[in-house]
Parts: structure tokens; sequence; C-alpha cells
């Protein structure tokens, strides 16, 4: 018997094929800044479809949640959505933080336990991470983290492939349990559309309240001003200064608003009071996976690969020809940033008149 | 106050590290340390046992026998115990056997008196495993606060600030509950000779799995959740381009980047 979505009666999906939950999670004020966030999703859906038949679950706080829209995840090929609806923080509604994550993470398993599915999918960011291992306790998953891609496997599970040691090895991971868990890191995967589309149904959910809430809660949350720039979490281009910079980030800004990309910082360079941490690159910071990274007067320290490793595209900048970036670069430029960088943004700024 | 802060013993970061035939981390020399974002766990323990006076900081590992070295670290840093978790059934464990080892230490150690605050670091530099401290905060049941860049406990309550996806968080929650700091957190003392004396008398606790109440069938590569089938090292990238900057690279950038549709 096929298995249905409870309140919606729709089918998990068709014979012979298994279904796929990709879950959508993140503050909402994130998504409405971010163009990049929608693209993520469709690169998550396009890669879901090779495992099986997607649904998409769409958390969202008391006050808003992931903005995918129905119209947005059915061009490339998901189901239905599952819009669920989490308690989350009276005082601060546009959150899913706090307990309204615990709450969010049942919710995502029992979906998952009713659709049947296979795998789980979501993205790699921090929030995304701890959701990813509390639904996969939830659900006695295996759990693969920060994979760069996935693969259908010899049965309905899936094989991921994920990078160790700051990207020098690949691995194939299987999972041992009936049901896996896989974070992506979306920044180097398409986004295609199917043919003949259709706006996926949309299928409401109400979580039940936050289980075992003993106040863990949201005191306050303040966005970091990024200006006009976007913000680095899901940004398309990401143009980091390191140590090389010396304090002045003039050409490093210059280029990345050529580029009209998010600016980053090592890891030096926040140490040295450059740059705010809020900016920093890398395992302590942000993991950035976009599909151009710049890095500029960056050595290539491992606690920084580690968190670019993602990265479609990697150009660096150093004067020193055996600074440790060169190997993961796609272009190299032995050079010095500040001679480098504003002829770039220069002639970057002439390609667009 | 009593704080579980956890710790794990890894390679040398900048020796070299394979995969090996069974999908295990093979470390080839360089010698094993405590992992240095667990320092800064250990310092946040410390720091907050000394703000809130009694206390007792306790530095747990879960490992094989070179373990204790990164347990006794923790202790020349100042940490007033030790337990290791040692069995042979631990071998080849994932993230959430190590979890199901950690959490039944934990309560072990909650046997003789109540724990507060389990503190661990972002992630092991090894395995890149940050997800351990979601999965133990769920396993024990605590309020997790993760990624802690300053912590504080006030009035029977732990509070932390927090930077990430463009904002700064402030957290809060009643203790007991779990913390993990990151290396903004604080700058880890370094052992002075006095500590280092110190720790040569302070007790390690060796417990094996039976003592601890864990099924070696739970844990270990008989447990693993994910197995790896296959690894290989990647081939430096064929495409790489490497030039000198001759006075043009900023425009021969500003080209190769249109030339890939990236502008």
């Amino acid at each position: 018997m096929t298995a249905r979505c409870t309140p919606c009666r729709i089918p998990s999906a068709g014979p012979g094929r298994p279904a796929v939950l990709v879950v959508r999670h993140a503050p909402d004020a994130l998504d409405a800044r971010s163009g990049a966030d929608p693209q993520e999703a469709a690169r998550l859906v396009t890669a879901a479809r090779a495992l099986g038949e997607v649904h998409v679950v769409r958390l969202t706080g008391a006050g808003g949640g992931a903005s995918d829209d129905a119209e947005r995840v059915g061009r490339y090929g998901a189901r239905a959505l599952h819009d669920v609806r989490v308690g989350g923080d009276a005082a601060h509604p546009r959150t899913l933080a706090g307990a309204g994550a615990g709450a969010g993470a049942a919710a995502v398993a029992d979906l998952a336990a009713a659709l049947g599915v296979t795998t789980v999918l979501l993205g790699a960011r921090p929030h995304e991470q701890e959701l990813a291992a509390l639904v996969a306790h939830r659900l006695g998953a295996g759990l693969v983290t920060g994979a760069e891609r996935v693969e259908p496997g010899p049965d309905a599970r899936p094989v991921a492939v994920r990078r160790s040691f700051a990207g020098t090895w690949a691995a194939r991971v299987t999972v041992e349990r009936p049901r896996a868990v896989v974070t992506l890191r979306t920044g180097g995967l398409p986004a295609v559309p199917v043919p003949d589309a259709a706006p996926a149904p949309v299928c409401p959910h109400v979580a039940g309240p936050p289980a075992g809430d003993r106040g863990w809660r949201l005191v306050e949350r303040a966005e970091i001003a990024t200006g006009d720039r976007p913000p680095l979490v899901g940004a398309d281009v990401v143009v980091v200064g390191g140590g090389g910079t010396g304090g002045d980030f003039g050409p490093v800004d210059e280029l990345a608003d050529a580029l009209g990309g998010a600016v980053g910082a090592t890891g030096v360079a926040v140490a040295e009071g450059w740059a705010d941490a809020a900016t920093l690159v890398g395992q302590s910071g942000v993991t950035v996976s976009p599909r151009l990274y710049v890095g500029a007067g960056v050595s290539g320290a491992v606690h920084h690969s580690n968190g670019v490793a993602a990265a479609a595209t990697v150009v660096a900048v150093n004067p020193d020809p055996q600074a440790p970036i060169f190997a993961h670069a796609h272009l190299g430029i032995v050079g010095d940033l500040f001679d480098v960088l504003p002829q770039a943004a220069a002639a970057l700024r002439r390609l667009r008149t | 106050m009593k704080i579980v802060v956890c710790v794990k013993f890894v390679p040398d970061i900048q020796a070299d590290r394979r995969l090996g035939q069974d999908g295990r981390v093979v470390r080839d020399g360089g010698d094993g340390t405590l992992n240095e974002l667990d320092e800064n766990a250990v310092e946040a323990a410390l720091a907050l046992a000394e703000a809130a006076g009694d206390s007792e900081v306790v530095a747990l590992t879960v490992g094989p026998a070179g373990a204790e070295d990164a347990v006794r670290r923790a202790l020349q840093m100042g940490a007033d115990r030790g337990v290791q978790v040692l069995d042979d059934a631990l071998a080849g464990s994932d993230v959430f056997g190590t979890v199901t080892a950690l959490a039944a230490a934990v309560r072990r150690i909650a046997a003789d008196g109540p724990v507060d605050l389990v503190l661990t670091g972002m992630a092991a530099l090894d395995g890149l495993t940050s997800l351990l401290p979601a999965a133990l905060a769920a396993e024990l049941d605590l309020p997790q606060l993760t990624l802690a860049a300053e912590v504080a406990v006030e009035d029977g309550a732990v509070r932390i600030r927090r930077e990430l996806d463009g904002a700064s968080e402030t957290l809060a929650a009643p203790l007991p509950a779990l913390v993990s700091v990151t290396d903004q957190a604080n700058a880890p003392r370094y052992p002075n000779f006095k500590g280092i004396m110190a720790a040569r008398k302070k007790p390690i606790q060796v417990l094996a799995l039976a003592d601890v109440g864990v099924d070696p069938a739970a844990v270990g590569a008989a447990g693993a959740r994910t197995r790896i089938v296959g690894s290989s090292p990647r081939p430096p990238r064929e495409d790489r381009v490497l030039i000198t900057d001759d006075g043009t690279a900023g425009t021969r950038l500003a080209q190769y980047l249109a030339e890939r549709k990236l502008v």
C-alpha cells in the first residue's frame, strides 16, 4: 500500500520510486535578505530528484520561515510542499531558534515516518546541521553531513560523497539504517527545472507545542548590517580578505562590489580586528558554498580551507607561490592583491557597461 | 557547580592524514594532541567554575589508550579529574556511537551528584563532526546552546551569544544544559609548571562499556550507522591555472570570470 500524507492524502511516491524529503529551515529574516536562498531550494530539489519522488517540508515559525513557494519548488519537480507551522517563541516569532528547533525536528521526523521516506536532505548551514542531527537522532537514521553530492545507491537508499581533510580526500558513504539524513553543500550543484512543471500542491501541517521545552529560548537576535552587499551565507560570490591585506580591505570590498558578492575574512583578519567576527569564513565561522570564491592575501590554513571546500570555482591571489591555498585554486595568481584586485574590478566594471 | 567537559584526542592537524581501506582515519606521523578546539571548551569550563566557586570540572573522553593524553592536558590546564571510556568495542564508532558512550558516562558521573553543565568544543578537527554537540544534547535530553562565542552562568541559567548567518543571537536555558563553544570564545590558558606537576596527582578513572551500561553492539564499527564504501585522494585540479602577475593579472582574472559566466 502506498504511504500517504495524513492531512492531504497525497501519495508519498509512485510504484518503485522511494520518497525523499527536502527540508527547508531558515529564519525568515535571513531568507528575505538572501536572493540566493530560493536557488538553494532549487538545487536541493534537483539533487533529490535523482533519488526519488520529492516532498519539500517548509518549516515556519509563528511569523514566517523559509520562503520557498509552491510554484518555485514545483518548477523543479517537487511532488508536494508540506507547510509545517511550528509554535515558535512568542517573544521572537520570526525565528525557529530555541525550542522551536526541537519541535521542528520532531515534526520532520514524524512526516518522514508517515511518508515512508528513505532519505531526508537538508542544506549544510549551522541551523540545518543541528536540525539534521536532531532528526537523525529521532529517526535512528544514518547521518552524513556536508556531502558534496548524493547518488542513488543499489537499493532505495543514497550514496553520499563527501570530502575530508580540507578537501584532499573524497569518500563514498552509505547508511546502515533504513533511512538516511544527508546535509548537502549546494554551491557547486545545478538547479534544473523539469519540463511541464506545475505548482506543487501545498499541504498545511501544525506541529505540536515544543516538547521538552525547559525554557531554552532566544533572548535576542540582531541582524548584522552588511550594507548593500549580500550576506555571506547563501552568497553566490564571496571575496575573502586575509592576513595579506594588512588590514586594508579596500581592494577586497571593491572587487566584491564589482562582482555583486559578499565580503568575508579569515581568522587572521578577524583576530587582528580588521574585520567583524561575523564575517569569519571557515571552520570557526561561516561555511560557504558559493559559485565563486576569491581569496585575497589568504594563505589557506586548514581551518579556513575546510570552510570553502565546497566552492564551485576557487580563485586565489597571494604573493607566495607556495601558499597552500593554491592547491585548492582553479585560478591561482602569484601577485600583490593591491595591484591585481583593483585592476580586475575595473575590468569587470568595463564589462558591465 | 559540576561541569563535564568532553575532550577528544586527535592527531596533529598539520600531520598527513588519509582514509584506510576500512574507511577509518589513518594517522601517519605527527604527535597526537588534545583537539585544539576542545581547549576552548576546557578554558570555558575552568573560567565558569572559577566564577561560580565551589565547583568541579570533570574532563571526559571516549577513545583509545592514547586518548588519555587529551584528558591529561585538560588536567594540566586545571580540570579536577578525568574519566576515560576505554573499550576495544568502541573502535570505528560514528558520531552516534560516540554520543551513546559519552551520554552513558555523563549519567555515570551524575550518579554521585548532578551535572549542571556539559561543555564541548565546536567540532573535532579530524573528522569535523560538528554534529556531536547537538546529538549529545538530544541523547541526554538537555537544552542545547551551540557555537557560543561567549558563555556565562547566572542564577541557575546559562546564557550564550553566538554569531552566525549574519546575525548575533543571545540564547538562554536553565541548567542543566549543554553548551558548545567556538574558538572565538576565549584564549585557552597554557599549563604552567605548577599545573603540570599538580596534574600528575589528579585521578583519571578508566571505565569499560560494561561499567557505564552500554551494549558493545550499539557502538563501534558494529553499531555504526554509516559506512565508507570507497575513498580516494582527490587528484590535483587538472584544470588548475597558475599565473604570475606581469602587470595584467587583474585583467586576466576578469576575463577568466567572464569566460566562465561568473560575472
